[in-house]
């Protein structure tokens, strides 16, 4: 056991318990994508055509929105009680302690997301095929949606303003994934395979996670130092 | 730096071997780039609005008209410029990202946020243009396919860039945050340069290219390439205008600056 690895499980296992003690946030975000999900055939034409066509899109940005609001107070909490100036100054790799962090914020928010396909599935008339296909898009693809999340809200720490700069900022670099994300699920609602838009997914979420946790700890670090 | 000895002895011997080491050291401090950039601007200001002139004027009225479109093709002169530069400024900004985070070369960082304002300003342009251009063309003015929406994706990138910024109180570790959001952003260069071959899009392909003969016509071509370096001395010429005065604004405690001044109230 190297030294990094045993420094992830650790990093890994205290947010985890922080989640879990918090578990009113989790909660909380996973309402709000509910209620982002009502809002739509509330306020459109409630028929099964209409439903089937936004389905896909919705729910990627209802995930977007609500993965947005959870990640405001990743770094919040943490600087807030001086643990990230015990970080930068530990001499610990601040990489692998941000990417363990961000691993189980994915980890933790996951669960409800998997959990409430189904209920998504009968509410936009998915099929059982479709409503797999949705669970493993959603697998491959929330990793780096989840760390550029946590890299908008980085930046944000400390700030003024800080939802509408993130949004600003995350959009952006998000609107590839989401495009891929939801047309996973739009070609297989028409029977097309799905293979090259999971492989672009998951390749996606591999470069977030491993190239991302550089970014966010240098801009911890500049915020933090200013 | 653990033997600064060694490294000023590498240093040196390069910059006697290669004047043109020299010249680019040289440009990394703030008095240097002020003194060669004030040089500079009387030539790339004639230079450039000859060359926006000329290429203007040629392109509207002289060049022929297009066989398909007609008179409604002379946006391009407009358009590809523009189009061109929002990118080309975004890969600037990428390489003064990387000379800013790895050389800490501060000058670089500087430069980061006034290219961006130019890039944001190209990239508008570009779409306003296409969208206009597109009218006559497609008959809509605007459609939601590969090459826009990527342009729009750079154009808000961009934004983003500039909110930032504008949002840190001090100015170096503003710098640096730009520069790492740039450097995240720089995926979208090749998604926009490539989308007309991945997608099949209703945008056209790549005219000109550095290797194969152009696919259009001679007469229309050199307008082109003449709209194409003005706009480019003219982003040029505004960008270092504006990070001439940023530089006297941050460094305006130095000696160099304070001559200066005095020298021009005399």
């Amino acid at each position: 056991m190297t030294r990094g690895f045993l420094l992830f499980q650790k990093q890994f296992k205290r947010e985890m318990l922080i989640q879990v003690r918090q578990i009113r946030y989790l909660i909380n975000s996973t309402l709000f994508f509910l209620m982002l999900l009502f809002i739509f055939p509330l306020t459109l034409k409630p028929e099964l055509a209409l439903m089937r066509t936004i389905a896909p899109g919705l729910v990627w940005i209802a995930i977007l929105l609500s993965l947005l609001l959870s990640a405001e107070r990743l770094f919040q909490q943490d600087y807030d009680q001086g643990v990230t100036e015990q970080w930068l100054i530990s001499g610990e790799s601040l990489n692998i302690l941000v990417g363990a962090k961000i691993f189980a914020h994915w980890f933790f928010n996951l669960l409800p997301l998997l959990l409430l396909c189904p209920v998504i599935a009968l509410l936009f008339s998915l099929s059982l095929g479709e409503m797999w296909v949705l669970m493993l898009s959603l697998i491959c693809g929330t990793p780096a949606l989840i760390f550029l999340c946590a890299l908008a809200a980085a930046f944000e720490v400390g700030i003024n303003q800080r939802g509408a700069l993130m949004a600003l900022i995350l959009i952006p670099l998000t609107l590839p994934l989401l495009i891929f994300g939801s047309g996973t699920l739009q070609v297989a609602m028409q029977g097309l395979p799905i293979n090259g838009y999971l492989a672009l997914l998951l390749a996606m979420s591999i470069l977030a996670m491993g190239l991302l946790p550089f970014a966010i700890a240098a801009v911890i670090r500049i915020s933090h130092t200013s | 730096m653990r033997k600064p000895g060694c490294m000023v002895k590498f240093a040196s011997f390069y910059c006697n071997m290669l004047p043109m080491w020299k010249f680019l050291y040289q440009l990394a401090s703030p008095k240097s780039f002020f003194a060669l950039s004030g040089r500079m601007i009387p030539w790339l200001a004639m230079t450039s609005v000859l060359m926006l002139i000329v290429g203007i004027i040629w392109g509207l009225v002289f060049a022929p008209p297009d066989y398909q479109q007609g008179d409604a093709f002379r946006i391009i002169y407009v358009h590809v410029p523009s189009a061109f530069l929002s990118m080309a400024l975004y890969g600037w900004m990428g390489f003064l990202a990387i000379l800013l985070l790895v050389w800490r070369i501060k000058l670089a960082g500087l430069l980061l946020s006034i290219v961006a304002q130019s890039g944001a300003c190209m990239a508008f342009l570009a779409l306003v243009t296409g969208s206009i251009w597109g009218k006559p063309m497609w008959g809509t003015w605007w459609v939601w396919d590969a090459r826009l929406t990527s342009e729009l994706i750079l154009l808000l990138l961009y934004a983003a860039i500039l909110a930032t910024y504008q949002a840190v109180k001090n100015k170096e570790d503003g710098d640096r945050i730009i520069a790492i959001l740039t450097l995240v952003g720089i995926i979208d260069l090749p998604i926009i340069h490539y989308s007309v071959y991945w997608w099949n899009t209703l945008h056209q392909g790549a005219t000109l290219s550095a290797f194969a003969k152009p696919k259009i016509d001679a007469s229309m071509l050199y307008p082109l390439l003449l709209t194409l370096f003005g706009f480019a001395l003219y982003s040029l010429w505004v960008i270092l205008e504006k990070a001439r005065n940023e530089i006297l604004l941050r460094e305006r405690r130095q000696s160099w600056v304070r001559i200066q001044f005095e020298g021009e109230f005399r």
